[in-house]
């Protein structure tokens, strides 16, 4: 059966801010989630200057 | 259950930097999300840490809770170690008898033996060093070895096997060979190294910063120009710090220049004009070694300054100071840092305590005047 969405159903202008208000606090948690992982060299290097010719 | 603290917590800026032990990783994470770790490793229970931030954050327990185990599973997840242990029995490897190149370096007192078996090794060592080159071959005090075998490098320090390399990873074995002549000139094993940073590092005899910036953004260029107006060079390329005093040392290996510098710096060099010039076809990169002006190859000064720095043709100058989070994030991966538990707390406790800059520049002698600034600590 197909699903019915109403798209005329009107909100309180107070319904919609606590609907945003709580997507925020979501919003908080998925910010706390993100993070970087930074991977040091396993071993010393010197930049790539490596001899091109004859190899 | 309370698990062994492995980890090492550092908050710099708006974020708190967390190492980790076993992977030697740095995550850059939210405040609250470093804390609800380390009450993870104190034991507090799941329960109890959601419960807090629920309240915290006013929002359903059971988010919380999901939230807490997933970020668990995600940082504690065993690291799928990919690293092949390939055990290779290198007693069969036989040295060569006869080396085709064996070349004496000095640096401070010490004379350095190199033999290579071919012109390949050669061109992968003695371009950076040739400055250094005598003729002395009484007393050497350390002999390094390096041969081709089966197409792997090998590398041997008085007849100690260091480590063989493919081809691919020949600026692996550069990085060990500039590691062991580090070891030897300021005689300090490697774990007494906190790091060694892809930067170059200026002096003005007092203190040191380091340059740093992707590769071709003019890192080894504004080195030159600054050592051509009474700065030092101290190290391009292979930026040692130890841990015992946190300074940058001396390296004494040449400054690349690439070919797309010579017309700034041949009015102040014209030495370059008829030195050797090396093509790197694979990278399509043509250098000239330019001579570092630093004579004490035993100087080792502090660092409280980093610069990322970047010529731009037709820039204006622009100098400003950046978020150190950015830097942190740009400098890790470039760098190899040590393992060590001990060391690591230097490195985070050394770099909370750095200036970070950023500087963008067309015109040399505003970017020197820059620099003056920044080591007077006026910028």
């Amino acid at each position: 059966m197909k699903k019915q969405i109403d798209n005329n159903k009107q909100i309180s202008r107070k319904e919609a801010l606590k609907k945003i208000k709580e997507h925020s606090k979501y919003a908080a948690l998925t910010a706390l989630g993100t993070y970087f992982i930074l991977h040091p060299k396993k071993a010393q290097a010197q930049s790539l200057e490596v001899p091109g010719t004859g190899f | 259950m309370k698990k062994k603290s492995h980890f090492l917590y550092k908050p710099i800026e708006d974020k708190t930097i967390v190492w980790f032990e076993n992977s030697n990783e740095y995550l850059v994470l939210e405040n609250i999300t470093a804390d609800i770790l380390k009450r993870l490793h104190k034991g507090i229970s799941v329960k109890e840490i959601a419960t807090a931030l629920a309240k915290k954050l006013a929002v359903p327990l059971e988010k919380t809770i999901d939230f807490i185990l997933d970020l668990e599973k995600k940082i504690y997840a065993p690291k799928s170690s990919k690293k092949l242990n390939v055990i290779n029995d290198y007693r069969d490897v036989k040295k060569p008898k006869k080396f085709e190149f064996i070349k004496y370096y000095k640096i401070n007192k010490k004379i350095f033996k190199v033999e290579f078996s071919s012109e390949y090794e050669l061109y992968l060592v003695h371009p950076k060093f040739a400055h250094l080159e005598v003729d002395d071959k009484s007393k050497a005090t350390h002999t390094f070895t390096i041969f081709l075998n089966h197409n792997f490098i090998f590398f041997y320090v008085d007849k100690n096997f260091i480590g063989a390399w493919s081809k691919n990873e020949i600026h692996f074995f550069q990085g060990k060979f500039s590691m062991e002549l580090i070891q030897k000139i300021h005689q300090k094993k490697e774990n007494k190294w906190m790091g060694v940073f892809h930067a170059s590092a200026v002096s003005n005899g007092e203190k040191s910063i380091l340059f740093l910036g992707d590769s071709g953004n003019g890192k080894s260029t504004s080195l030159a120009l600054l050592q051509a107006h009474g700065f030092t060079c101290l190290a391009d390329d292979f930026v040692p710090i130890d841990a015992e005093k946190k300074e940058v040392f001396s390296f004494p290996a040449s400054i690349s220049i690439k070919k797309n510098s010579l017309e700034t710096l041949l009015p102040l060099y014209p030495e370059l004009k008829n030195s050797a010039e090396y093509h790197f076809k694979r990278l399509n990169k043509v250098v000239r070694y330019l001579k570092p002006n630093n004579t004490n190859f035993n100087a080792h000064l502090p660092c409280k300054d980093l610069v990322f720095i970047k010529y731009k043709k037709e820039a204006d100058l622009q100098a400003t100071k950046i978020s150190k989070i950015d830097a942190f994030q740009q400098l890790v991966p470039d760098s190899w840092l040590s393992p060590s538990k001990e060391n690591a707390q230097l490195f985070l406790d050394w770099f909370a305590n750095l200036n970070c800059y950023q500087i963008t520049y067309s015109e040399n002698k505003k970017m020197i005047a820059t620099v003056s600034k920044i080591f007077k600590n006026e910028l």
